[in-house]
């Protein structure tokens, strides 16, 4: 019989003749990032964390179970982790829930360790352990206890705890006598926090306050005040905007050293000959800086929209309040300052590299500029060393904001590129029309190439340009969307206010939150979904949406059976 | 000049009394060994290798045996007495790290001297797209019940060990630390290390309790995971009751050349009593008066001027023969412990190479070398690819050319040696900067 028929299920579409559903909710490991503010959590005390190996992006997404492979590697580093992290119970303020613990004696040393574990496992597990598991657990105290004293028993019996399935794993098994309150915390802490829950949310979960969806809107909303959310809120925008593609921006020296190069900052001692591999590494190493100031001016710009202004998809889209440093004043064409409520610097010394980025709030020329889609982080993202790649631009805004699936190129389509070189024949624009506009490569490139063409007003850097190759600059284009949707514009600002305004660029948005937060690919056709992607199209509001997918029978349905 | 074992030993420290002597712990059919060397700043190549009367721009091969030491580079003159174990690749590039991100020279290039494979660059650092070549050979030849691999540095060298994307893998310096991983299980009576059986046994058996309560999807998952616990708790248990005569636990050398030795000495230890058959050993930069210049800094001294001073060309000529006495050590250890009809070095593979070039940073002229793999090929013999052939444009001093035969080709035929049956590591094919298509395919060309 199917198992899912004997427990109370929060879900509505349920059918008794299905002997198979796929799982709502799929088991998840804790993806690094989770792994450590968890640990950082359970201790109380800042960490430095250990290097366990990244997800695999799955849909731009980490904490996708697709992504999540067990390897020789991981297990070790788990170990490793394990072992270092358990002397943090000896230094935990509130591990020990006794007072003085090494001064007293044996026995009742022993009781405190004992009952310190408990609670210590049933947080680290985030739920109350039964009976069995406390027996194996207690058998594990006991024996290294009996076998190596109170250190040592204490610290592995914390080691075997981290290295449980109930640990690493976000798993919700089906006879636990646990309310699903406890599962229901989990999956909003990871999912708005991306750490474990707080002992507020423990709490509702005990006393049984996360059974209705008025009850889980309410601890929703208090966390979506909390500092952890604006962090895990933008980290998921990291991936939607694919930020660290910013990275991988090899700008080209002698194209944009003249453009937005600053004087060097390598010393190379008095006797040295100052050669061309020394003018490249002094600009990779501006671009370094330049790079890491995109990155975070994007995190900036994506946490003030959300957290401390209009707070919509729309705002995200076309806000002309951005973010500069000295590394990227350039790129702006200057740093026109404003009143802001957020500024972040860093500082990069490793002994080989040293740089400061100071990143401060600055307003954006609005005939110039308009939302993430101008973002430098997200246009050198999508640019070739010499020239922007409209393909790649183009792609991304199918594919990231209209959710618009294009697939791999064919083969022969890279050999196709017109090469990326200085000294070229007519505009950026015309050479890939020549190469696209025939046969079966119009079929993708109608599609691809007009939000493409209206980024041709960023170099490869993200700085804004009118003028390409001696010729002015054609931004305009007609993109049909497969909803339906006609848009019509001249510049790419054009473009980021018919995108604002698009239902499908909600459903996709809304789609891809459903995607992060379940842990595997969310499709629109599922009724809750469609019903949670046309609230988000009247609302437009990024937390409204967040509470109303935390709140859906979507979020809050218990794992199904496959058996 | 070669040693007799127990010369040799006696002049390590190792020990004096025969029943200090490394020995070989097992029987039966004798596995094969890989040791990946590398070192920071590449070669000068016009004294790092030697013609002997062959022409340039010929492919050509030259017995090592029949040579006299006069004839020998004095970077690689040191290797002379073993050149009957010697395999001298000349010719190669790194060409397609010049494809790669722009800058970050030293990085890209330890990747690829390795991986044969893209850098990966996420957040602010570069790691690597794909395994390294050391890894790829212990997933192969790995005992389940020993360490697979055992990743090695003296002096901080470079990070060349990566088991997959962005899985750069730490490498221990400290000689002591090594030790303890190779016989610190068998030898320790630190609870949190012994009684990690105890810790996996416990964690293991959560996952079979959780087996009947959740989905069969779930328990696929699950299972595969702790599987690999399994296995971790095997290889635990196996290097704790690993019967071995453990060398003395060493003290942390400061020299340079102590700490080589020392971990020379476990290098060899370990692979005496199995407890791996993969180790890569990352050499971080020689402090000047190691090898004859006081007080002078390799990166910054000499590396750089290569092309504009003749001391600095003299001086890291210098700094890679003092590298190649350090590797002629390593062989002679290796020689001295019999292993089954001959010795460890029989069955034992070094591939020695570097991270650039060249200390100027560039990928054009890339110095590697093999000793062993006898079993693979004909060895004692300098194969020589002419330079100008592979349509990649390489960054010289004064503009670019085009590159030799890449690299990739060298890892292949190491990779083949060790067993594994693959025409390509890493990259298999990429395209030059003027659009042309190489094939990385294949191993060494008349290996």
């Amino acid at each position: 019989m199917n198992r899912s028929l004997l427990i109370p299920l929060l879900l509505t579409a349920c059918s008794a003749d299905e002997a198979s559903k796929v799982s709502e909710a799929p088991m998840l490991r804790l993806t690094p990032s989770e792994y450590h503010n968890t640990v950082r959590d359970l201790f109380g005390v800042a960490i430095d964390p250990v290097a366990l190996p990244p997800d695999i992006a799955i849909e731009g997404f980490e904490g996708q179970e697709e992504g999540q492979i067990a390897s020789n590697y991981l297990v070790e580093r788990y170990q490793e982790a394990a072992t270092h992290f358990s002397g943090l119970a000896l230094q935990s303020p509130y591990f020990f829930i006794c007072e003085d613990w090494e001064d007293m004696e044996d026995q009742a040393r022993a009781d405190c360790a004992w009952k310190s574990l408990q609670v210590f496992a049933s947080r680290a597990w985030r739920a109350p352990l039964d009976a069995d598991e406390l027996t194996r657990l207690n058998t594990l105290f006991s024996d290294t206890l009996a076998a190596h004293g109170h250190e040592s028993a204490v610290r592995l019996t914390v080691q075997a705890i981290l290295q449980s399935p109930r640990f690493l794993f976000r798993m919700e098994p089906s006879d636990t006598d646990a309310a699903s309150g406890w599962h229901i915390a989990s999956r909003l802490s990871y999912t708005l926090w991306d750490t474990m829950p707080d002992p507020e949310l423990f709490a509702a979960a005990s006393a049984g306050q996360l059974e209705t969806p008025e009850q889980v809107e309410a601890q929703a909303r208090r966390m979506l005040a909390d500092p952890r959310a604006r962090q895990a809120v933008v980290r998921f925008h990291e991936q939607w905007l694919g930020l660290d593609k910013v990275h991988l921006n090899n700008a080209d020296r002698t194209t944009y050293f003249p453009l937005y190069g600053t004087d060097g900052n390598l010393d190379f001692g008095e006797e040295h000959d100052f050669l061309e591999q020394d003018a490249e590494e002094e600009w990779a190493i501006s671009l370094i800086a330049m790079r890491r100031s995109m990155e975070l001016e994007a995190q900036l710009f994506v946490e003030e929209q959300i957290f401390d202004g209009p707070g919509t998809l729309a705002a995200l889209l076309t806000s002309t309040d951005g973010y500069a440093s000295s590394h990227t004043e350039g790129i702006y064409g200057g740093r026109s300052t404003r009143e802001g409520p957020l500024r972040r610097s860093l500082n990069t010394d490793d002994g080989n590299l040293s740089y400061q980025v100071t990143v401060e709030p600055t307003s954006w020329d609005p005939t110039q500029r308009a939302g993430v889609l101008t973002l430098p982080a997200v246009l050198a993202g999508n640019a070739h060393p010499v020239h922007p790649a409209p393909v790649l631009r183009g792609k991304w805004v199918l594919e990231r904001l209209a959710c618009e699936a294009l697939g791999q190129p064919p083969d022969e389509a890279a050999g196709a590129l017109p090469p990326d070189v200085p000294e070229a024949e007519g505009t950026n624009r015309s050479r890939l029309e020549s190469v696209t506009s025939n046969g079966s490569c119009a079929v993708c490139h109608e599609r691809i190439n007009p939000p493409g063409f209206a980024l041709e007003n960023y170099d490869s850097l993200g700085g804004h340009r009118t003028v390409d190759n001696g010729q002015p600059i054609d931004a305009s284009g007609a993109l049909d969307l497969r909803g339906g949707e006609s848009l019509r514009f001249d510049s790419a600002v054009e473009l980021a206010a018919q995108l604002a305004t698009s239902a499908q660029v909600h459903d996709c948005y809304a789609r891809q939150w459903a995607t992060y937060a379940l842990g595997r690919p969310v499709y629109g056709e599922e009724p809750s979904v469609a019903a949670i992607q046309q609230r988000f199209r009247d609302s437009g509001d990024v937390q409204s949406l967040l509470v109303d997918l935390v709140t859906s029978d979507l979020f809050l349905a218990r794992t199904q059976e496959t058996k | 000049m070669r040693c007799n074992r127990r010369q040799l030993l006696q002049a390590l420290g190792l020990g004096t009394a025969s029943l200090a002597l490394p020995r070989v712990a097992f029987a039966g059919e004798r596995p094969k060994r890989l040791i990946v060397l590398s070192h920071g700043h590449g070669v000068v190549h016009d004294r790092w290798r030697t013609s002997f009367g062959n022409p340039d721009d010929r492919e050509w091969q030259h017995d090592l045996l029949g040579t006299d030491p006069s004839e020998w580079s004095d970077a690689l003159r040191p290797l002379y007495d073993y050149r009957d174990r010697l395999t001298i690749c000349d010719g190669l590039s790194l060409a397609t790290g010049e494809l790669d991100v722009p800058g970050y020279r030293h990085e890209k290039g330890w990747i690829q001297a390795w991986t044969g494979g893209w850098a990966y660059f996420t957040g602010s650092a570069l790691f690597s797209e794909m395994p390294s070549l050391d890894q790829l050979v212990a997933r192969q030849i790995a005992r389940p019940d020993r360490l697979p691999s055992l990743e090695l540095t003296i002096d901080e060298g470079r990070p060349i060990v990566h088991a997959g994307r962005a899985q750069q893998l730490p490498m221990e310096g400290d000689p002591a630390k090594v030790w303890e991983r190779l016989f610190g299980l068998s030898t320790s009576d630190d609870p949190t290390l012994t009684a990690q059986g105890s810790v996996l046994d416990f964690a293991h058996r959560e996952y079979e309790s959780l087996i009947g309560k959740i989905s069969s999807v779930e328990q696929a998952r699950l299972g595969d995971h702790f599987d690999l616990v399994r296995q971790l708790e095997k290889r635990i248990a196996g290097l704790r009751t690993a019967s071995c005569e453990a060398p003395a636990r060493p003290t942390t050398a400061s020299a340079y050349d102590a700490q080589f030795t020392t971990m020379a000495e476990l290098i060899t230890a370990a692979f005496a009593c199995d407890l791996t058959r993969v180790v890569s050993l990352s050499l971080g930069d020689l402090p000047g008066d190691a090898f004859g210049y006081p007080g002078s800094d390799v990166h910054d001294g000499f590396a750089h001027s290569l092309y504009s001073s003749e001391r600095s060309a003299i001086a890291m000529t210098d700094y890679v023969a003092h590298h190649a006495k350090q590797v002629a050590q390593l062989v002679a250890m290796l020689e001295a412990v019999p292993d089954g009809d001959g010795s460890l070095m029989d069955h034992t593979l070094i591939v020695w190479g570097t991270e650039l070039g060249d200390g100027w940073h560039g990928f054009e002229r890339y110095g590697a070398v093999m000793l062993g793999g006898g079993w693979a090929w004909q060895t004692g013999r300098q194969l020589h690819w002419p330079y100008g052939t592979t349509p990649i444009e390489m960054l010289v001093p004064g503009g670019y050319r085009d590159a030799g035969l890449p690299h990739q080709h060298l890892l292949v035929s190491a990779a083949n040696a060790m067993g594994l049956a693959v025409d390509h590591v890493g990259l298999a094919e990429v395209q030059g900067q003027r659009g042309d298509r190489v094939r990385l395919t294949g191993g060494l060309p008349g290996l």
